[in-house]
Formats: structure tokens, C-alpha cells, sequence
């Protein structure tokens, strides 16, 4: 019992050890929450290194002569573990703005805590259409579901096509673009079919899209499931048009597709070409030696427009949180950044682009 | 401020302190192994704030969410009865799955993998839990109340039938036990303080989805039971408190940001190893006799 007893203990001085130490604010805190380890943590780390690239630029000058520290949380994509983590970051280390997460179900379960605390959450990663309701300091600079589906809906109007097939990931990423194309798509949908998220298999349900003889076929995937639907697609000798979501703007999916890529159209916010990007772009070759992966331009922004906000003097959450609202046009690596009265990036700037001979460009209607 | 952090983790703690206990109950007590008893947490967790959410009390949403919870523990039970060791544990794997499976495809009730956002705060006539040490002291006083019910319950008649049964039901079956209803009534009572606990964990973090209540819970919940001793409610408590508060001194050792989250998890690992090693009857375990007395 004794033994017991002296581990508990032991345990729990550490935990107050480590809270009471509190040093003199020599840096300005700020909380990341993101996927470092699990299943998606490739996008947690993508994250991370564009914050990181975004910081070595911010401590060069400083802010005021202090250095911007990021605290770094392992939230694992999990509500849960998500809520432990951001209470910590809030009332331990007292930060006024958490960046993160990236999957919206945790980004979901932070809001109310930050909320409440009236700390500033901006999410580089998460698409749920739920999120612009989560409150006043809830921001996001990644386009929501909405504006995505939107705009692949437009391609398949101004196409004339009006009778399409539906194949979306079964989470809530593929539910949200397929229930908004639900509301908007003026057309028939003729058959909407659900894939797990790890599968790799998808010829039975392209051999029932086929029978249905559609116009085309929207793919509310990822780019692994997604590339892997093109190519068997073409297997089963299924000559449609497909259109997707911005996931597919990865030179990946040429790589599993092959050429059974070309064709495909799809909405992206990538500027691709704009200065912001290639500066970036060329940054983060030089810092990592690869080219930056997805999400790695959204970390990189949301750093820096919180920097920007402390550069112009905002450091309490509700400033900070003014501050963006006010923001007209940051130029971003990822966007063009405006957020609306719901946090969301207003009317980001997406560009229709499609795959050609292998390689991506930008659609031009013919 | 750093109360907030602190009665959090308090909070957590109270949760899974439940949870611990309920599964306790069925796999310490009365040794059939469950690996689905996140599925009684979702249970209670959806059934708690679907009727919330569609504008029922939050009491009867409470105690709605325990009889729910017990109803499926019942019906569990049934093919559970069967069954033993391994069968047991994988039958109860599946009803963890299928559990998880119904949740994350009944998108009408359950809105599937988008979860349900903005969950209200429990009311209790008129009195709203919003705060923090509120909040504590609603999940304090029903921890409270769960450990006195099980302690009064396994203490009794129950208790020792359901040692009996574990340790041979053959033998148990012989002194005119009814081992079918006893296994019933533990799993249903399991399930039903479990379904609680989902109550409480819904309200409070007022964001569910299916992934929370994955195998990983299950595996969590019961290494909390098997740290802190099979067949001891204050083990139980004690694993919780340990398991909740293990990975927190970890955030605040400063590790370099390039591999923190890697390393966090090492460490944590090496730490129950460590644990687990040194007491592998857990912390307040029992003695289990099987061996002695022979299955038939």
C-alpha cells in the first residue's frame, strides 16, 4: 500500500510542480493543438513545419522585441483529448490564440472552451459547415465544405451535366460535401455511395455507377481513395467526367492514377501561381527539402496573420479577435484572407482545375 | 486560472472513475472479459443528449440514458450467456463494433461522423451546471453515489455470487445459484452506470461523435480496471486517477518541439510498463483462486 501511495504521490507532484512553475512572460505564448500522432498525424506535421518555417521568419525581427513560442499539443484528432488540451494551453500557459486542430470534430469540441474563455481558435485544417456556428472567436483559414461544393456544382451546371453519381468517404468530411451538393445540385442524383475511409476496392460501386449511366461522377474523397477510384474507373473502361474537391490539387494523384488522372476537374484555393505561394513554396524547399504538403501553407498563414495582429499591438484574445475581423485581403501563401462575420475566409478565391497529359493546370472551358 | 486545467482533469477523472467501476463490475466481479463497454458510454452519451436535444429535462435525459445503457446490456447479456472466456470477449468486441457501426451510419438520429455540436449544459430545476467546479460537483457527487451503490450491491449476497461464478460456475450452479440471471443483472448494471457516465461526458465536453467511443476507449477503461485491480472499487478510482493524470506532467517537461507528440507517447508507455511490471495484480488487486478450484 505504502508503495502505491508514494507513486500517486510522486505523480501528482510532478503535475504541480510543473504547474507552478511559471517564469516570467519572456515570450508571447501561443497554442498549437494538432494530429502529431495517430493516423493523420502527416497532416499535423505538415502543419507544424509551415507554423515552424513561419516563426524563424517572426523571431528574426521579433514583436516588440519579445519572441513568439508555440506550445505544441499532441491533441490526436480525439474531442476528448482535444478538451484536456486546450484547457491546459488556456489556463497553464494562458495563451490568448490557439491554432488547430485540423479534424473538425476536435476543432468542434475546442470552440465551446475557447469561447467561454474568450481565447481565439483559428483551425487551418477543418472543412465542417458546422464550425461557422461554433462562435465569435472561432476562426478558420481554410475554405469550409460549402463554398467548395459550390463551385465544383457550377462546373457541372455550366457542363450541362444533369444526372450525377455521388461517391463520398463515410466521415465527416465526405458526408458534409455530399449533403451540401444534395441542397444545391439542381440535376438528378441518381446513386450516392459511401466508402470507408481505408478502402481501396471501389469496383463494385463503379460497376453500379455505370449501369445508372450517368453525366458525371462527383468523388467527395481524399486524394488516396479518390486516385484509386480514377484508375479503376478506367479498368472498367467507365468513360465519365469526374470532379472532385481541392483534394485532388496533389501531384500524388497522378502518381497512383497514372493516366487514368487526365480529365478530372476540381475546385482548389491553391493560387499556385501567386507570389505569396512561390515564395513560400520555395522557403519551405529550402528549410525541409520537399515540397510543402497539404496543409503545410494553411499553418504558415494562421501564424502569420496572428503575428501581424500582435505586430499592430492586439495581444488579448478579444483584440486579436477584432483585429481579424477587420483584416481586408492578407496575402497569404494559401489565400487571400478575409474572414466574414462567421470566421470563415470570405469568398476565398478558388480556381477550376483539371489534369492534362499528368499534369495539373488550370481549366479553361472549352 | 490554472484551477480550470486542474478541476478539468478532476472532472475527467470523476467520468472515468465510473466507467472503471461499471466495467469493474462485470469483468473483476464476475470475470467475463468486455471489450465493448464503450459502446454503454455511447449509449448513454446519445441517448442522453438526443433526448436533451429535443427538449426533454436534463434528469430524465440522465437517468434515460442509464436504463438505456442497461437495456443493451441486457440484451448483451443473452448471447453473452453462452459464452466464456475468449468467445466472450471477442462477442463483446463485436457489440463495441456494431455498436459504433450503428452510430456512424443512422445519420438521421445520430448525424453519423459529423457529431452532434453544442450540447447543452445540464439543468438540474432551474440550477445550470455551466461552471467548471459545478460541473465538478455534479460528477463528484455521482461518483460518489456510484461507489457507495456498487460497494453496498458487492458487499451483499450479489457480490459474493458474482466471485463465485467467476472463480468456477459450475460449482456455483450446484449450490442452486442461478448463474444465467446473475450474469444478466451484472451486465446490466454494469451497462447502466456506464450509460451514466456517458451522460455526464456528453455534457460536458457538448461535442459527441462516433470516435469517441472507439475499442481504444475500451482498452483505456480497462487498463484503468486492470492497474488499479480487478475486483476493487478503489482500485478502480485509483487506476482513473492515474491513467487521467499520467500523460499530464509529460506536457510540462519541455521536450523539443520537433518529436513531442512521439515522445510523449514513449514515455507514457514506458511509465505503465513500468507500473504494470512492479504490481501485475494492479494496485488494489484481489487474488483470483481459479486454479484452485477446477473448471468441470
Amino acid at each position: 500500500m505504502k508503495g502505491e501511495i508514494a507513486v500517486m504521490g510522486i505523480v501528482l507532484c510532478v503535475l504541480f510542480a510543473g504547474c507552478v512553475q511559471q517564469p516570467e512572460d519572456e515570450t508571447i505564448k501561443i497554442g498549437a493543438l494538432l494530429p502529431l500522432t495517430g493516423e493523420v498525424m502527416i497532416w499535423g506535421e505538415n502543419t507544424k513545419n509551415g507554423m515552424e518555417l513561419a516563426l524563424e521568419e517572426i523571431n528574426k525581427e521579433g514583436i516588440n522585441g519579445k519572441e513568439i513560442e508555440i506550445i505544441y499539443e499532441d491533441s490526436q484528432c480525439s474531442p476528448s483529448k482535444t478538451s484536456t488540451s486546450i484547457q491546459k494551453l488556456i489556463s497553464v500557459d494562458r495563451v490568448n490564440v490557439v491554432i488547430g486542430e485540423i479534424c473538425s470534430s476536435a476543432t468542434l469540441a475546442a470552440a465551446p472552451i475557447a469561447e467561454s474563455n474568450q481565447v481565439v481558435l483559428i483551425s487551418p485544417g477543418s472543412a465542417a459547415d458546422s464550425i461557422s456556428e461554433a462562435g465569435d472567436f472561432i476562426f478558420r483559414n481554410y475554405p469550409k465544405n460549402m463554398q467548395i461544393t459550390e463551385s465544383v456544382i457550377e462546373v457541372l451546371d455550366n457542363l450541362g451535366r444533369n444526372r450525377i453519381a455521388i461517391m463520398y468517404v463515410n466521415n465527416d468530411y465526405g458526408i458534409s460535401l455530399k449533403e451540401n451538393a444534395e441542397k444545391i445540385f439542381a440535376g438528378e442524383i441518381a446513386i450516392a455511395e459511401a466508402h470507408d475511409q481505408k478502402a481501396t476496392d471501389f469496383r463494385t460501386t463503379l460497376a453500379k455507377v455505370k449501369e445508372q449511366n450517368v453525366d458525371a461522377v462527383f468523388l467527395a474523397t481524399y486524394y488516396t481513395d479518390g486516385a484509386l477510384i480514377l484508375k479503376q474507373a478506367k479498368e472498367l473502361n467507365l468513360d465519365v467526367l469526374f470532379v472532385g474537391p481541392d483534394v485532388f490539387d496533389d501531384p500524388e494523384v497522378v502518381k497512383i492514377a497514372g493516366n487514368a488522372a487526365d480529365g478530372i476537374i476540381f475546385s482548389t484555393v491553391k493560387p499556385g501561381a501567386g507570389p505569396a505561394f512561390t515564395e513560400f513554396s520555395s522557403k519551405y524547399k529550402n528549410k525541409y527539402n520537399k515540397e510543402p504538403g497539404f496543409l503545410a501553407d494553411f499553418g504558415f498563414d494562421a501564424l502569420n496573420v496572428i503575428a501581424e495582429a500582435m505586430r499592430q499591438g492586439n495581444f488579448e484574445g478579444e483584440e486579436i479577435k477584432n483585429f481579424l475581423y477587420d483584416l481586408k485581403d492578407y496575402p497569404g501563401a494559401s489565400n487571400t484572407i478575409t474572414f466574414d462575420s462567421k470566421g470563415d475566409v470570405a469568398n476565398s478565391a478558388l480556381v477550376i482545375k483539371t489534369i492534362k497529359n499528368g499534369e495539373i493546370v488550370l481549366y479553361e472551358a472549352d | 486560472m490554472i484551477e480550470a486545467y486542474i478541476l478539468h482533469l478532476l472532472i475527467l477523472i470523476c467520468i472515468y472513475a465510473i466507467l472503471a467501476m461499471s466495467l469493474n463490475l462485470i469483468t473483476g466481479y464476475a470475470g467475463m472479459l468486455n471489450l465493448g463497454h464503450a459502446a454503454f458510454f455511447a449509449i448513454g452519451a446519445y441517448t442522453s443528449t438526443l433526448l436533451v436535444m429535443a427538449g426533454f429535462p436534463f434528469w430524465f435525459a440522465f437517468l434515460a440514458a442509464a436504463g438505456m445503457a442497461a437495456l443493451f446490456g441486457v440484451l448483451l447479456s443473452i448471447p453473452a450467456l453462452r459464452l466464456r472466456g475468449d468467445f466472450l470477449a471477442i462477442a463483446t468486441l463485436g457489440f463495441g463494433e456494431i455498436i459504433r457501426s450503428i452510430l456512424l451510419n443512422w445519420t438521421e438520429l445520430t448525424r453519423g461522423p459529423l457529431g452532434i455540436p453544442g450540447i447543452p449544459k445540464p439543468e438540474l430545476f432551474g440550477f445550470e451546471f455551466g461552471a467548471l467546479h459545478w460541473y465538478f460537483v455534479l460528477a463528484f457527487a455521482v461518483t460518489v453515489a456510484t461507489y457507495f451503490i456498487l460497494r453496498k450491491i458487492l458487499a451483499g449476497n450479489f457480490g459474493i455470487v458474482l466471485k463465485a461464478i467467476r472463480e468456477s460456475e459450475p460449482v456455483s450452479e450446484s449450490l442452486g445459484k442461478n448463474v444465467k440471471l446473475v450474469k444478466i443483472q451484472a451486465f446490466a448494471l454494469g451497462a447502466c452506470f456506464a450509460g451514466l457516465a456517458g451522460s455526464l461526458f456528453a455534457h460536458y465536453i457538448t461535442f459527441i461523435d462516433p470516435s469517441s467511443f472507439t475499442l481504444a476507449e475500451t482498452i483505456l477503461i480497462l487498463l484503468m480496471v486492470t492497474l488499479g485491480g480487478m475486483s476493487s472499487l478503489k482500485g478502480s478510482i485509483a487506476g482513473a486517477i492515474i491513467l487521467i493524470l499520467l500523460p499530464e506532467p509529460l506536457r510540462f517537461i519541455g521536450l523539443p518541439s520537433a518529436m513531442v507528440g512521439q515522445l510523449r507517447q514513449i514515455i507514457y508507455a514506458g511509465l505503465l510498463l513500468a507500473l504494470i511490471l512492479k504490481r501485475p495484480k494492479g494496485l488494489f488487486g484481489e487474488k483470483w483462486f481459479k486454479g484452485i478450484v477446477s473448471e468441470g
